[in-house]
């Protein structure tokens, strides 16, 4: 299928124009060249708008205008009708001619309005007999979807620019869809299996009626297909849920490449903030203890030969016998002068008077002094160990004291490195990355918990429903009025098991092609081909970029590689899938550079010896090394102006 | 485009995985061209079950056989 031409009329910047795409045996590339704002989108806008009644691509500008060409708005009288219309002429395979049409009509009011009075689609193409037969309503629709299905079309009618959001967007089970419908297993999926279902459906509930038994077992197996239903069903959310995840934390992990983490940064800070703060309070400590070691010290130090010598008369003393003195003193002089004993009250007689001279002479101290030098011993004892004991514990404090200031050091050496690191970084942004990572990481393990635990439930809810099918089949046996319908029965089981095996077989091969394709595509495109290894198109269909050196690389790709990948994607679903539509392509190469942007080119005019391609250009993307290669293989080449009111293009054939 | 265009691999595959039964091969060829031709909703049970009535039949004596 192809388009043979458009024809607008009063559609936006298109007052009047006819795009025609005549092909050559040797190529179907066709371009329109155009400046921003001269309409070149609104020519994609256009077929969008006639095939599905939307304008995805609208710039901002566009939307705040109406679909009706402002030169006419201005040239039509109050009250008079305005029709736009947007026709897609197209050739199928066999070269039938089918041309869709989209009009609105619009009505100029007393004060300048324009008010839309309603619109209709409809689509004309040759009945056996060669007359032209006008179709509408969903058959019409139905034919759009046999051109292209509205849920892929952006697989057929893009914008280069958008290619670079669209592994970011587009989840693995977007491109399943895409690939499902294009390869058609879809047909065989949501149709063939699905009605074949529902009528097996009908016949056992019709042979339940017979034999409560059987609807016994019909039941059953209903439940039982629920379930697995429902498991299914969550086994899917949970993987799409994993995708989405996977692709953030790729995203994310873009963004953060080379970005310190801010977080944990932060946190080891404040661990070290905090350690400083109690290895300072600690050194305050040990200097406040060698303080008061010196003062407690420094006294005694000072009355070192004092205490020696006091000590020492002390040891004599004691030697002597000294110490402590046998009498009181003045105990013996008050026996003396009283002439009787202060203890038992006799009077002193000669020889008693005699013995207690002998003893006032052997006391030499008073009783008194001995008591101050025997209390002095233990102390005097004391300050000599701490003197002794103070160079010990001096050493050992002042030891301390370099360790904390080493550490001291350390920290604050440590603290500057993470201030460093941080500097020119916005703290809080990164720190909200990080933790959207985190959250991503986290929703894709505990999803990966959930989906093994629902493979799991997967298994038994398959057993089950096995099961209860042979319960139902042998109940089905069983009953003689029952015959007829058993043998349908067993028809549509047999019947969903070769569709099923079919489509499971597809889904497998279309995988594998287009697995192949991007690859052969993406490394024909790229000019860095010994940058990367691998591309995989993972059973979620997923895909993945592998770098020479084995990791997924997907986030470090530059736009313009993401825009190659994608395209290679996109071309290898046309190839892998025959599915036989054209290609249209706003801003094709504008955002690929240098020998990309010319593969890209090379790759276009190739694909267009089998598949039409359509390709809306700014004049520099049609830059001299791209022109060289297409302007020889295109067969139609358009230049796009805009008359100079602004409110027209004009279209003029290069 | 007065059909669908039927992707080759659909009825390669079904060829493949129904080769001991023509009845059921024919069946279900039928079948993939007959919704390439509705696109849209239509009301298919009648249909469907025209053809199962008649196949499962054929089928049977074709299993028998």
């Amino acid at each position: 299928m192809r388009i043979e031409k458009i024809i607008l009329k009063n559609y936006r910047q298109f007052r009047q124009a006819k795009i025609s795409f005549l092909r050559r045996n040797d190529s179907d590339l066709h371009y329109v060249i155009g400046t921003n704002g001269t309409g070149k989108t609104n020519i994609l806008n256009a077929i969008n708008w006639c095939l599905y009644n939307d304008e995805p691509h609208l710039s901002k500008d566009s939307q705040r205008l109406p679909v009706v060409n402002l030169q006419t708005i201005d040239k039509i009288g109050i009250g008079k009708d305005i029709e736009v219309a947007v026709e897609v002429w197209a050739e199928t395979d066999d070269d039938a001619k089918v041309t869709f049409k989209r009009q609105a009509k619009f009505i100029k009011s007393d004060d300048g309005q324009i008010i839309h009075q309603g619109t209709k689609f409809e689509l004309m193409t040759d009945d056996e007999r060669g007359n032209t037969k006008i179709i509408t309503g969903e058959e019409a629709d139905g034919w759009v979807e046999r051109f292209v299905p509205k849920s892929i079309r952006e697989f057929f009618f893009f914008d280069g620019e958008q290619l670079d959001n669209y592994f970011k967007e587009a989840t693995g089970q977007n491109i399943q869809h895409a690939v499902f419908q294009v390869s058609q297993i879809d047909l065989l999926e949501n149709r063939v299996e699905r009605k074949l279902q529902e009528i097996l459906d009908d016949y056992t509930k019709d042979a339940g009626k017979m034999n409560p038994k059987i609807e016994i077992a019909r039941a059953k197996l209903e439940q039982a297909q629920s379930q697995l239903n429902e498991v299914q069903k969550r086994i899917e959310e949970c993987k799409k849920q994993i995708e989405i995840s996977r692709i953030k934390i790729v995203e994310f992990a873009d963004k953060l490449k080379g970005v310190p983490d801010i977080e944990a940064l932060d946190q080891e800070k404040q661990l070290l903030l905090e350690n400083f703060k109690n290895t300072k309070d600690l050194l305050k400590a040990k200097k406040i203890e060698k303080e008061g070691l010196l003062i407690e010290c420094g006294s005694i130090l000072m009355l070192w030969p004092a205490i020696e010598m006091a000590t020492k008369v002390i040891e004599e003393k004691k030697t002597k016998r000294e110490l402590p003195p046998p009498v009181d003193k003045g105990f013996l002089e008050d026996i003396l002068r009283n002439e009787s004993c202060s203890v038992c009250g006799r009077s002193l007689d000669e020889r008693s008077n005699k013995r207690v001279h002998e003893l006032l002479g052997e006391v030499e101290f008073s009783s008194e002094t001995s008591q101050r030098l025997v209390q002095m011993e233990n102390p005097l004892w004391q300050f000599k160990e701490k003197a002794e004991s103070f160079d010990k514990q001096r050493k050992s404090t002042e030891g301390e004291i370099t360790s904390l200031d080493k550490v001291l050091n350390g920290i604050t050496q440590k603290i500057s490195q993470i201030d460093s690191q941080m500097a020119g970084y916005k703290d809080e942004q990164i720190r909200d990355w990080y933790r959207e990572r985190k959250k991503f990481e986290d929703i894709r393990d505990n999803n990966q918990l959930l989906l093994g635990g629902l493979l799991e439930n997967r298994k038994v809810a398959e057993s089950t429903v096995e099961e209860a099918k042979s319960e139902l089949d042998n109940e089905l046996k069983k009953e003689k009025k029952a015959k007829g319908l058993a043998k349908k029965v067993a028809f549509c089981t047999r019947a969903l098991e070769i569709v099923r095996s079919t489509r499971e077989a597809m889904m497998a091969e279309a995988r594998e092609r287009i697995e192949i394709e991007t690859r052969k595509c993406f490394f024909g495109l790229v000019w860095k081909t010994a940058t990367f290894k691998d591309i995989k198109i993972l059973p979620d269909y997923s895909i993945s970029l592998i770098h020479k050196m084995g990791y997924e690389c997907m986030g470090s790709l530059s736009a313009g590689e993401r825009e190659l990948l994608a395209l290679s994607f996109t071309l290898a679903l046309h190839q892998a899938s025959g599915f036989d539509s054209p290609i249209l392509i706003d801003t094709p190469v504008a955002r690929i550079s240098g020998l990309n942007r010319e593969n890209v080119a090379k790759v276009l005019c190739e694909v267009s010896t089998y598949k039409q391609i359509v390709l809306l250009l700014t004049p520099d993307e049609h830059s001299k090394d791209v022109s060289k290669i297409i302007d020889g293989r295109a067969c139609g080449r358009y230049l796009l102006t805009l008359s100079s009111d602004e409110n027209q293009a004009i279209l003029e054939v290069l | 485009m007065s059909n669908l265009k039927i992707n080759e691999r659909i009825i390669e595959g079904i060829r493949e995985n129904s080769k001991d039964n023509k009845v059921m091969q024919d069946f279900l060829i039928d079948l993939i061209y007959e919704e390439a031709e509705h696109l849209g909703t239509w009301w298919y049970k009648d249909i469907y079950k025209k053809r199962i009535d008649k196949c499962s039949e054929d089928w049977e004596e074709n299993n028998e056989n």
